[in-house]
């Protein structure tokens, strides 16, 4: 884990969690595991609660880096002191999760601070496809709901001028974990705004999902949108450029965490490390 | 916000065309010390909109940049490096607005966060 110093989660915004936890480890496992020259597998323990497949990231090659929905700042501001020399960006549509993410990263001066930004906007929205991101982070709200959650959600925080402040933040407290069927409305949104915003040359993206997302099923629909992004929207091929596999997986409480890994321009392998996680 | 952000940033309410560079209205500035890197500003330079960063300083009265930047200049003059990094990373906008150029519609930057959060009519 990156060291972190202070992260500011006031009530309402989202406060660091095992799922936060497991992106930054996803993330970090890359970069060290680039330090170190070597990759492959690995678990941790005998009796396994985590595996874990580096995919090494060179962080001075990493010059931009966002996160879709930036919370507490946790996992943006422990991205800027992995890739110390990034220009690092968070998202939120909460207002409250704002501030944090901007009081957290902060915290962490000078170099976090003073590359840093945060954006309040749904998703990517208002970055234009020039921004092209090396490294794009999203920990969705991936807990399955009815859409009617979701979208009441929404409907209040973009009817914010009727609404009341107190409404408007308790909406966008829901959707830092209402997702929709299946858990996966918003992350499917998220997704296809951050491939579009994916730097084709080995840009990556980290995405965490729960074992009720359908893991494989959500990397092939994040093929499938890549290839409508690139404009071949048929054929069976895997899309151009965009390889996927599971960079982390582990179990918390009841969930089955995992972190999809998305490299474009890499190559085409699908690995899917088979994990034999005791039940708990 | 900073310029680099600025620069990244454009309008996105639906059926707008002229969507960018938002004009940017400062009601107040600061100056964050940034640590100097030029690899940074290299990596960064093919990702800007050179004009409207030019434009933006101008208006916000960020002296030292050029109208265009040669290879040469991003190699090794260092006082254009200089002059490129404090207006890119090092002023910060902490309250004013973004406004869209085709509307006029006024996006707020408040505590140095721009609020592009669209109502359910331009969506």
């Amino acid at each position: 884990m990156a060291s972190m110093r202070l992260t500011s989660y006031p009530d309402g915004v989202y406060p660091p969690s095992d799922d936060t936890f497991l992106l930054v480890d996803a993330l970090e496992q890359d970069v060290v595991a680039s330090k170190r020259n070597e990759g492959g597998p690995r678990t941790e323990g005998k009796k396994s609660k985590l595996v874990a497949e580096a995919a090494p990231l060179d962080a001075s090659e990493v010059g931009s880096v966002v996160e879709i929905g930036s919370g507490s700042g946790f996992v943006i501001t422990s991205a800027a002191v992995l890739l110390p020399t990034a220009y690092a960006v968070g998202t939120d549509l909460s207002s409250r999760a704002c501030l944090a993410s901007r009081e957290t990263l902060r915290s962490h001066p000078p170099s976090c601070s003073s590359r840093s930004d945060v954006v309040a906007t749904e998703s990517l929205r208002g970055f234009r496809p020039g921004a092209a991101f090396d490294v794009v982070l999203v920990n969705p709200p991936y807990v399955p709901t009815s859409s009617e959650e979701l979208a009441e959600s929404l409907r209040v925080l973009r009817g914010r001028r009727e609404a009341s402040e107190a409404e408007t933040e308790g909406a966008a407290f829901t959707l830092t974990w209402a997702g929709g069927v299946e858990g996966v409305e918003m992350t499917k949104e998220m997704l296809r705004a951050g491939l579009g915003l994916l730097n084709a040359r080995g840009g990556r993206l980290y995405l965490i999902v729960v074992q009720e997302n359908r893991p494989e099923e959500m990397a092939k629909h994040a093929t499938r949108v890549w290839r409508e992004l690139w404009g071949r929207p048929e054929g069976d091929d895997p899309a151009p450029g965009l390889s996927w596999s599971i960079a982390i997986q582990t179990r918390a409480n009841n969930e089955l965490l995992s972190v999809l890994r998305f490299i474009a321009g890499g190559d085409h392998r699908h690995s899917l490390p088979s994990l034999e996680l005791e039940q708990p | 916000m900073k310029l680099l952000t600025h620069n990244m940033l454009e309008c996105h309410i639906k059926g707008v065309t002229n969507k960018y560079p938002f004009k940017v209205e400062a009601e107040e500035m600061e100056n964050c010390e940034c640590e100097f890197n030029p690899d940074f500003l290299r990596r960064m330079y093919p990702k800007l909109d050179w004009k409207a960063l030019k434009e933006t300083a101008d208006e916000l009265k960020i002296e030292g940049l050029p109208e265009s930047v040669s290879e040469e200049m991003l190699k090794g003059d260092e006082s254009f490096l200089r002059a490129f990094h404090h207006a890119l990373l090092e002023v910060e906008v902490q309250e004013g607005a973004l406004i869209c150029p085709e509307t006029g519609r006024r996006f707020p930057i408040t505590k140095g966060i721009p609020n592009l959060l669209l109502n359910e009519d331009e969506c």
